[in-house]
């Protein structure tokens, strides 16, 4: 390689921020340096982000699904001649991340709407006996569902009210069910800036809440 | 800002202000409402949920190998990711490669050719120049020659066959000027004259010199053409004042012309300019004798 080819390719990518990385992109969508630095610092990601989605989203582990959508996902930046790129206007590398995750998201949803779509088929005909066993098994669960949602929302109510730290209950409750309904580690949780805590302080909070909810329980 | 509250009081978060959220960009306000909403609402909870998965740092064990794997298909597939170079682009680089090689190799062969010609003078200017140095045909002085007695050349204007050293001086291209001299040294007098007007002619700006020496073959060729060789020693001269083979060589025209008073006065210009020379000697001596010497 020449050594213009050499500083073509630092001057492409290899000072650029990612988010300025990103917008370069999608002005200069032609530009194969410039994209193969791209490749090099995104191309891992966007692998991880889709196969992340499709498992905890449409429970799939096919590769050969993957593959393609990590396709598509390069074809949805490149659309509209890279208009989904030029848009973006964040600054810090999260904020870069968040913009891929969304992109994939939105990729690998559409992917599933259009087979489900395809899946639709005319009502099946079955027999009364099945239809009433079906409805019995529905109405049992919806049943539960409502009471444990009602009950949830119950608890959240009071233990908002119970929180002593007014301004963060909202936040502290969100805390307390993504740790604990949606089963997200202490660490998972401190990851993302938008909660604004150590692992140490999202400890206490857990703490806290557990402590006002043993106390509502008592009562 | 106004879809993003939109998003909030309506149904569900979009997924823009679940990834603002998440990266802290929110203001207070929207910050708050977003977190009553999500503590209410499961499905955007789920959302936030799966973004906080996709977005995480770290990777399980079955993650990394599934990762692998993906990679290898990638890779397997040979799938391009990037925007594939056009065709013509590839095309305009190879060209711009040729085009850099073939300049290279002219600027080689110049760089060559010019390394040659340094080392060595062209051949036509050495065959004048040593000619020069070594023959004094006749008595006026052509520009550098270094002083010489007057010999006599065997070959006279009337010898027409063509020697080697006239054919080389062609065959090699020598400009006009090198010819003029060549021939006007071979006391060839005419195409000494047709050479050193082709010259004048031929370029704009012209030394001095050509005129000197065109003067010189004019004055060879004989009396007929002792006027034209005054015109032109008076060109040197109102080119350069003291254009001391212009001024000797006025002297010997004026002493062949029985113009002895002009002819005294240009000798003895021509000793202020150069007193010491073999040329100067020579005058000195006339000066004395006060006659001309005779080639």
């Amino acid at each position: 390689m020449t050594e213009t080819l050499r500083f073509r390719r630092d001057e492409a990518g290899g000072t650029l921020s990612s988010a300025d990385l990103l917008r370069e992109c999608g002005r200069r969508l032609t530009d194969s340096f410039l994209w193969k630095e791209f490749q090099n610092r995104f191309h891992k990601t966007i692998m991880t982000f889709v196969m992340r989605v499709m498992w905890n989203r449409f429970r799939s582990d096919c590769l050969e699904e993957a593959c393609d959508l990590v396709q598509d996902v390069y074809l949805r930046m490149l659309d509209n001649n890279g208009r989904v790129l030029r848009s973006f206007k964040g600054e810090a590398e999260f904020s870069v991340k968040a913009f891929l995750a969304r992109v994939v998201l939105n990729v690998v949803s559409d992917h599933y709407r259009t087979i489900q779509a395809g899946k639709r088929r005319p009502a099946e005909i079955i027999s009364i006996e099945q239809a009433r066993q079906q409805g019995r098994d529905l109405s049992g669960e919806a049943t539960d569902l409502d009471i444990r949602s009602i009950l949830s929302w119950i608890d959240v109510e009071r233990l908002m009210e119970s929180d002593s730290d007014r301004r963060n209950a909202a936040r502290n409750v969100l805390i307390f069910k993504l740790h604990h309904v949606d089963g997200f580690s202490v660490q998972e949780i401190a990851a993302f800036p938008g909660f604004g805590l150590k692992e140490s302080s999202i400890h206490l909070v857990l703490q806290t809440m557990r402590e006002n909810l043993k106390k509502r329980m008592g009562k | 800002m106004n879809g993003k509250r939109e998003a909030i009081h309506g149904e569900c978060i979009s997924e823009e202000c679940l990834a603002d959220y998440l990266e802290g960009t929110l203001d207070a306000v929207m910050r708050s409402a977003c977190e009553v909403h999500l503590i209410a609402c499961d499905a955007c909870r789920g959302n936030l949920a799966l973004f906080m998965k996709v977005l995480g740092e770290g990777k399980r064990p079955e993650e990394e190998r599934a990762l692998d794997e993906l990679s290898m298909l990638w890779q397997q597939r040979n799938l391009l990711p990037i925007p594939a170079p056009r065709k013509w682009a590839r095309s305009s680089a190879h060209l711009t490669y040729a085009a850099v090689g073939i300049v290279a190799l002219l600027l080689l062969v110049v760089l060559i050719g010019k390394w040659r010609l340094g080392s060595a003078q062209p051949v036509p200017t050495q065959i004048v120049d040593a000619l020069v140095t070594r023959v004094r045909p006749f008595e006026p002085r052509i520009v550098g020659q270094p002083y010489l007695t007057i010999q006599e050349v065997n070959r006279g204007p009337e010898d027409t066959a063509r020697d080697g050293l006239e054919v080389e001086m062609t065959e090699k291209s020598a400009e006009s000027y090198e010819m003029g001299r060549f021939f006007l040294l071979r006391k060839k007098y005419p195409k000494a004259i047709k050479y050193l007007k082709t010259a004048i002619a031929e370029s704009k700006g012209v030394s001095a010199d050509v005129y000197n020496d065109l003067g010189v073959a004019y004055m060879e060729n004989g009396e007929a053409s002792f006027a034209a060789a005054e015109s032109e020693f008076k060109e040197v001269l109102s080119r350069n004042p003291a254009h001391a083979p212009a001024v000797f060589n006025l002297s010997i025209l004026y002493g062949r012309q029985g113009r002895i008073e002009e002819a005294e006065q240009r000798r003895r210009q021509y000793l202020s300019l150069d007193p010491d020379s073999g040329w100067a000697k020579e005058l000195r001596k006339k000066l004395l004798q006060k006659e001309p010497i005779e080639p």
